[in-house]
């Protein structure tokens, strides 16, 4: 179960876990039961919290009356509310481990701090001029869920590289292979440094090791489902281009392809 | 005849577009937004133990998830 594994990630983000849903505590118990849950399940039968909220979803009828559209608050100490997800389609969800990413990716960027965090074991690929360390927020995830992966880029010594967006040198990218079996969006790159360059232009490079965020969205087609079921691994791959140079001079442009293998895990509630 | 079946094709998409729950447009507005301060609860949890929101915190905060149902 999806917030049962992720809860290490969100524990070691100092955040307790709380599930919300308008079952009776006898099904919550069965449930919790099955997937061995130690975090608090709340039965909020007859849906008056979901409703107090303002989340019920009153276009359900029947027998899915009092439902809420799913989604994921995270608060504070003080109960200030600081993100909140929801299911913008059905069945596609933000992952938990990848909602603690962005918390403390957003918290990273704010206070200037350097790549960190786990993020799960990764393969690590070496460039001719950097090294590449993959992550994942979550190495087993369901179709429909969206997951961060992580690459952290380590500069080779004196070596920098161009942060996107600079006319003149080959900027990092990080581009997606298309596939049917995953959506990405632009990639999340962290702020980088000023330099001047040896003609005197001012531009901005990564010198130092940095991590990129690529969001993806496992797809919910009937071939991801079969593949869930079947739990069988997921390779998503991609490649990264860079070009690095050091205080004397720039060298050629490198692409390196990237992948990280997930276990798909059936859809659950 | 092709004029008649398209205007046909053409009520009949409007007529879906128009059943289709509207949730995508007001997701953003959905629920308290960030900044606010969340609505205290207590309810029972999964062993009938009466717990609340507040009580659940941990040092940095909550994480908490509205799902659909643990039955389906």
């Amino acid at each position: 179960m999806q917030l049962q594994r992720s809860l290490p990630d969100i524990q070691r983000a100092g955040l307790g876990l709380v599930a919300v849903s308008y079952d009776s505590t006898a099904t919550l118990r069965a449930f919790a039961d099955k997937h061995a849950i130690t975090f608090p399940m709340l039965s909020d039968q007859g849906s008056k919290t979901i409703a107090a909220w303002g989340i019920l979803n009153r276009e359900a009828t029947g027998r899915t009356a009092g439902i809420p559209y799913p989604g994921t608050y995270v608060l504070d100490s003080k109960g200030v509310i600081v993100s909140r997800n929801f299911e913008e389609a059905y069945q596609e969800r933000d992952s938990a481990a990848s909602i603690v990413a962005a918390l403390q990716q957003s918290s990273a960027s704010a206070a200037g701090a350097k790549a960190s965090g786990p993020l799960g074991a990764g393969a690590e690929l070496i460039g001719k001029y950097v090294k590449l360390r993959l992550g994942a927020s979550d190495t087993v995830a369901a179709p429909g869920h969206r997951i961060t992966l992580t690459l952290d880029v380590i500069p080779g010594p004196k070596i920098h590289v161009y942060a996107p967006g600079q006319s003149g040198y080959i900027s990092i990218a990080l581009t997606m292979n298309d596939s049917p079996d995953w959506k990405a969006v632009a990639p999340i790159f962290p702020r980088a440094t000023p330099f001047v360059d040896p003609v005197g232009e001012r531009v901005q490079v990564f010198d130092k090791p940095f991590r990129v965020h690529q969001s993806v969205t496992l797809t919910l087609t009937p071939s991801m489902r079969q593949r869930a079921t079947a739990r069988e691994a997921l390779v998503v791959v991609g490649s990264f281009e860079y070009q690095a140079c050091d205080d004397k001079v720039c060298y050629r442009p490198e692409t390196i392809p990237v992948q990280w293998t997930l276990s798909l895990t059936p859809i659950e509630p | 005849m092709l004029t008649m079946l398209r205007t046909l094709f053409a009520f009949a998409v409007v007529s879906l577009l128009a059943a289709w729950p509207h949730a995508q447009t007001s997701l953003a507005t959905l629920g308290p937004q960030v900044g606010q301060r969340a609505i205290d609860f207590s309810l029972a949890d999964q062993q009938d133990r009466v717990r609340t929101l507040k009580s659940l915190a941990g040092p940095k905060g909550t994480m908490l998830v509205f799902f659909r149902s643990a039955d389906w």
